[in-house]
């Protein structure tokens, strides 16, 4: 029981103070810099993400590839406290529309089983910017007028979720 | 005697003081962060919030708006150059669709030129319960204030489209 005693209360080393610099400042570095922690607040991504939830948002999702369809990503404003989760649903010079609640890319309905609730959003065909992705929450169970969604800056989007 | 012990506890003693001037002193930033408090407190409404005292928060939010302001909220189809008692009127108008509303404000960046101007960029979190129903919004938002009689004023704001339909 003497390393129980030993790794609760340790001698405080020079080893031992540089040992714990180093590893929380890795542990810094690695938080707020690569996977950086999300707590859900809201429904706009239910049932997939539950308000209250919990996911990481991977830095380096996309360092060397470009965000597809079906992919969840991570949206920022002004900074990184708060963001938006979103899913990939179209992508630069893709028509994108809805019809009755159904989602059309280039005019072909797209199987979306990720999505639980029926809606009856209308959307006008629209084309997607270059430089830009269409994202859309997963709950369409709300008025369209009060979903946040649309097409945004790729440079925008801050990585990917881990799970 | 100058021992390597005591020149460390010196040197923590000199970056202790350095880091509470830093703290202490005034400065353009701070009086703009102090601006965008008194925003964020005032656009907050509890449940039990009286007229009166909306209506003096509603005058205390326009008072941080120089006469006239550019604003541009595309949403809502509020956009143009605006006297502050216009301001007033659509602040009081919009908290009075609320039954309670917090405003946050969050990763706040502030860049100060040198002619009395700050370029401020920001997150706002808005969380509250309209009617029957609650309500949640983030919006990024731009803005522009400058040091008029002493006091930081915004001159425009805007808020930024991220995401568009």
């Amino acid at each position: 029981m003497n390393w129980v005693k030993s790794f609760f209360l340790p001698k405080i080393t020079r080893g031992f103070v540089l040992r714990l610099l180093v590893v929380t400042a890795t542990a810094f570095l690695i938080f707020s810099q690569v996977l950086i922690p999300l707590r859900i607040n809201g429904h706009s991504m239910e049932p997939t993400y539950r308000d209250g939830g919990f996911t990481f948002c991977w830095r380096f999702r996309y360092l060397l590839t470009e965000p597809a369809h079906g992919d969840v990503v991570v949206i920022r404003f002004s900074g990184r406290r708060v963001v938006l989760l979103k899913r990939v649903v179209a992508l630069a010079g893709e028509t994108v529309e809805f019809r009755s609640g159904v989602l059309f890319v280039n005019g072909q309905p797209v199987d979306e089983p990720y999505v639980q609730s029926a809606s009856d959003w209308q959307l006008a065909p629209r084309v997607v910017e270059p430089g830009k992705v269409y994202v859309v929450g997963d709950n369409r169970g709300v008025a369209m007028e009060r979903h946040h969604f649309g097409q945004v800056d790729r440079q925008r989007i801050l990585g990917g979720v881990v799970w | 005697m100058v021992t390597t012990k005591n020149a460390g506890i010196l040197l923590l003693v000199l970056l202790a003081v350095v880091f509470a001037l830093f703290r202490l002193l005034p400065s353009d930033e701070k009086a703009i962060r102090k601006q965008l408090t008194v925003f964020a407190q005032n656009a907050s409404k509890k449940a039990d919030e009286k007229p009166v005292e909306g209506l003096r928060k509603s005058r205390r939010i326009a008072d941080l708006f120089n006469d006239p302001c550019r604003i541009s909220v595309e949403a809502v189809d509020f956009t143009g150059t605006f006297s502050r008692q216009q301001i007033m009127d659509r602040i009081l108008m919009v908290r009075a669709t609320f039954n309670a509303v917090t405003v946050k404000l969050h990763d706040i960046s502030i860049q100060v030129s040198e002619e009395n101007s700050a370029d401020v960029r920001m997150t706002l979190r808005l969380s509250g319960q309209r009617q029957d129903h609650a309500v949640a919004d983030v919006q990024e938002i731009s803005a522009t204030l400058e040091k008029i009689d002493g006091d930081w004023l915004f001159t425009s704001v805007r808020v930024v489209e991220v995401l568009s339909r």
